[in-house]
Order: structure tokens, then sequence, then C-alpha cells
């Protein structure tokens, strides 16, 4: 680069030269404190570089030392870790996670915060006196029996999962963490069977009659135990509503059908499950 | 051009498209209309000992003085530049994307690195803060927790108790 200004004359080394300087002392005070520059910079200037860092590394550095835990795990910086991972997966709303055990954490959980985790890890339809639907509360009673319901629900009707028991980070590396291991659960609670609506697709399209062949299907596993068309209106008549269950091993049968094979996580964090004559995709 | 002075009192002499890289000397340069009458001052970045041409550097102390020479030096190399597109949310940055230039421009040692963030920041040279952070941010990744301690030269303060429980909480990324 070259223009006409005098700083140009600046040689590119200059830089280079007076790292060479340093190096030259590099048993000095001079070089000790160059080595500590990292630490010494302002909180925010060290939030601005672990916020380019992936969340193995943010880990990492938060475990160096006892001011770098302090800012490696802020809330900010994990809340945009999680944004980053979840933005491509199924069911991944940017939520708390709820197979968290948050007893160390309970403090720091705004009301809508608790209603989230509680929403996502019950069966609504079988406790439906839960969650009162309205407007957030300011009344402290209700989030103190909020707050309770959060610590007892901690893994209620849930199996297979690797809860997450936090004592030093925050809600959103919890967070973040929980639905690392999560991705590897092998059972699918009722909750989530109920709240996703699935893709249904026939084998070989044996089943199709008139307009519906070809069409992709979409059905919803009501809570009251029947498996029918999403569209709720009746004007669907394919697949015919039929009941459902789990079997012992978590495994979904539908009506008389062969059972089908035991739900499991795809890559984008769906599920997946099928028999011979049918898939079913959580969309 | 535009007359600006650091902290050990240096006047440089830049023009005003080199010297508007920093937010805040442009809103400075805008707010006080013409600029060309008075220097404008930058308590918090230290200028530089060295003279065109340079001399030696006379001691250890009179050494680390030369940030705003790289930060002129910096903007000079990248004056040319289209400006950059508004920040938007869809595309997170990462540290990969470093110029070659800039990375060459980079290639000091961490005091120098530090103070140049540390201008940048306080001049609000935002491509240069960036540049400055993914470098840091690279020198990071890949390493284990004792590599990092001595990357920094820092000193584990934690208890035996809180390593374990914290080891403990990070578990998860080290089995994949």
């Amino acid at each position: 680069m070259h223009s006409t200004t005098h700083t140009d004359t600046v040689p590119v080394s200059v830089l280079q030269k007076r790292s060479l300087e340093r190096g030259s002392y590099s048993d000095s005070a001079v070089n000790l404190d160059a080595k500590a520059a990292f630490t010494a910079q302002p909180v925010e200037l060290i939030t601005r570089v672990l916020g380019l860092l992936d969340a193995k590394s943010v880990s990492l550095v938060s475990q160096t030392c006892r001011l770098l835990f302090s800012i490696a795990t802020q809330d900010l910086l994990w809340k945009n870790l999680c944004k980053q991972r979840w933005a491509d997966k199924k069911h991944a709303p940017l939520k708390l996670h709820p197979f968290v055990d948050y007893t160390h954490l309970l403090t720091k959980l705004d009301w809508q915060e608790k209603v989230d985790i509680l929403e996502r890890r019950f069966d609504n339809a079988s406790q439906p006196s839960l969650l009162q639907p309205g407007p957030p509360s300011m009344d402290e009673d209700e989030d103190m029996v909020l707050a309770e319901r959060v610590l007892q629900s901690t893994l209620v009707g849930v199996a297979d999962v690797a809860l997450f028991e936090p004592k030093l980070c925050g809600k959103w590396q919890a967070s973040y963490i929980a639905a690392e291991l999560d991705q590897h659960r092998t059972r699918i609670t009722m909750n989530e069977l109920n709240a996703y609506v699935w893709s249904y697709q026939e084998s070989w399209g044996y089943f199709g009659t008139g307009d519906d062949l070809g069409h992709s299907l979409k059905v919803r596993f009501f809570p009251n135990g029947m498996r029918a068309n999403a569209i709720e209106d009746g004007t669907a008549r394919r697949p015919r509503p039929m009941p459902y269950s789990f079997t012992a091993s978590g495994a979904i049968q539908v009506g008389q059908y062969p059972t089908h094979s035991k739900p499991r996580r795809v890559a984008n964090w769906g599920w997946e499950f099928s028999n011979s004559y049918v898939t079913y995709k959580s969309l | 051009m535009v007359r600006i002075t650091s902290s050990d009192s240096q006047e440089f002499s830049v023009s005003q498209d080199i010297a508007c890289q920093s937010q805040l000397i442009k809103n400075m340069i805008e707010d006080v209309g013409d600029a060309d009458e008075q220097p404008i001052p930058l308590p918090n970045v230290a200028g530089a000992i060295l003279q065109k041409g340079g001399s030696c550097f006379p001691s250890i102390s009179n050494a680390p003085k030369l940030t705003l020479f790289a930060v002129i030096e910096y903007a000079t190399m990248h004056k040319d530049d289209p400006p950059s597109a508004p920040e938007t949310d869809a595309k997170p940055s990462t540290s990969e994307d470093i110029e070659d230039r800039d990375k060459q421009f980079l290639n000091v040692d961490q005091g120098t690195l530090f103070e140049i963030i540390l201008a940048a920041n306080y001049l609000d040279m935002k491509s240069l803060l960036d540049v400055g952070c993914k470098t840091v941010a690279n020198m990071i990744k890949g390493k284990t927790v004792e590599e990092v301690r001595a990357l920094f030269n820092i000193v584990n303060d934690f208890t035996p108790e809180e390593e374990e429980q914290i080891r403990k909480e990070n578990e998860w990324c080290e089995d994949r």
C-alpha cells in the first residue's frame, strides 16, 4: 500500500520490530506484563473475544481461572451460543431447556422462563391444572408456587433423560449443555409426542385413495389417546383416527398395526419412527 | 488533513478519509465542523517515540509507545475498503475470515496486540477491533485448559473443589 500522506512512511515492520525488541527482553518485566495482558483487558473486550469462539472453547476458557470463569459463563454469551447452535434444529426454541435441574439457578429464573420450562416438561393434558394461562403475574406467592413446581417437576414423566445438574454455570450454559446431552435421548416423552405435528408417509401409497394419494399428510397424536389428521375440522378423512399408546420399551403402537420402531432422534434433532407401512417424522 | 495528538503529545497529520475510519474522530469532526484549526486530542492512545525513519528504541520504558502509529498504518492500509455492510443478525461472526494482510499486520507480541485492540475500542474502529479480537480468539482455539493458561500466563486460582465441579459441568465437551 502506498499513498502520499507522510504517515505512510511508517514502515510495515514497525510492529514486528517492536515485537523483536520485546522478545529480546524475554526475562524482563515488560514481557511478563505483556503475557498477563489478556486477563487485564476490560471485561467487555474479553467478552467480545469469547463471543467469537465456539461453545467448546468458551467452556475451556471458563476452566482456566476465576476471572475468566465469571466472564465465560455469562448468560448473554451462552444465550447467543444457544441461538447459533439451535437455529437449524427442530423442537429447539430459544428457551431454557426443560432437562436441567434448576435447584441452584431458581432465583435466576423469571416468571416466563419458569412457565416455559414447565410447559416443555409436562404432559399438559394429564395435568391441566398445572399452568393457568394468562398474563405474567406480579403476585409473589404465585411466583413461589411456580418456582416450587419447577423444582418438583424435575424429570416428571421422563425416562432415559440425562438430567444436567449444574451448581456453578448459568442458566443458558446449562440449557446449552442439556440440549447437547439430550440429543442422545432414546425415548420421546408423551408431552413431545402430543405437542408435535407429524408427517405421515405411507411406504407404498397403498392405503391412498382418491385425492389424498401423493399428498403429504400431517397427523397428530392427540392427548385424548387418538392419532388423527392434524386438521381437526373434520374435512380430512385420512388417516382414520386410531387409538395409540406407548409400549413398555417406549415404542408406539397405533391401533392393531405392527408396532412402530422406537422413536429416534435424527441429525436435526427431529424425531422419526416407522413400521413397514408408515413413517412418521416430527415437523 | 486532520491533526491528532496522542497521549504523549505526538502530533500526527493524516488525511480525513484515513482519520475517519475512527468513528470517534469522525464524530468529533462532525461535531466541531471544521477540524483544520485544532488538533484532536486522543488522551487514551499512546503515540510514537519513533520518528519517521525509525530511530532505535532508547530504552525499554519507551518501547511500547507505537500504538497510534500502528492504528494509522492499519487505517491507511484499509482506506480504500468499501464501507462495511450493516451488521446482520443472521450471520454470526466467526474468527476464521481474516485477510492475509491483517494477519501479517497483527503478527505481533501479545502486549502490542492488546494495546492495538484497546486503541481500536477507544477510537471506535470496528474493523480493526474485530480483526484484533479474532486474532486473540484464534490463539485460544484448539488449545487445552493448561495451554490457554500458559498462553496468557493465567494463574489457576480455583480451589480443588471448584475446579473439580467446573470440570464435571464441562464434561460434555470432552466426549465428542
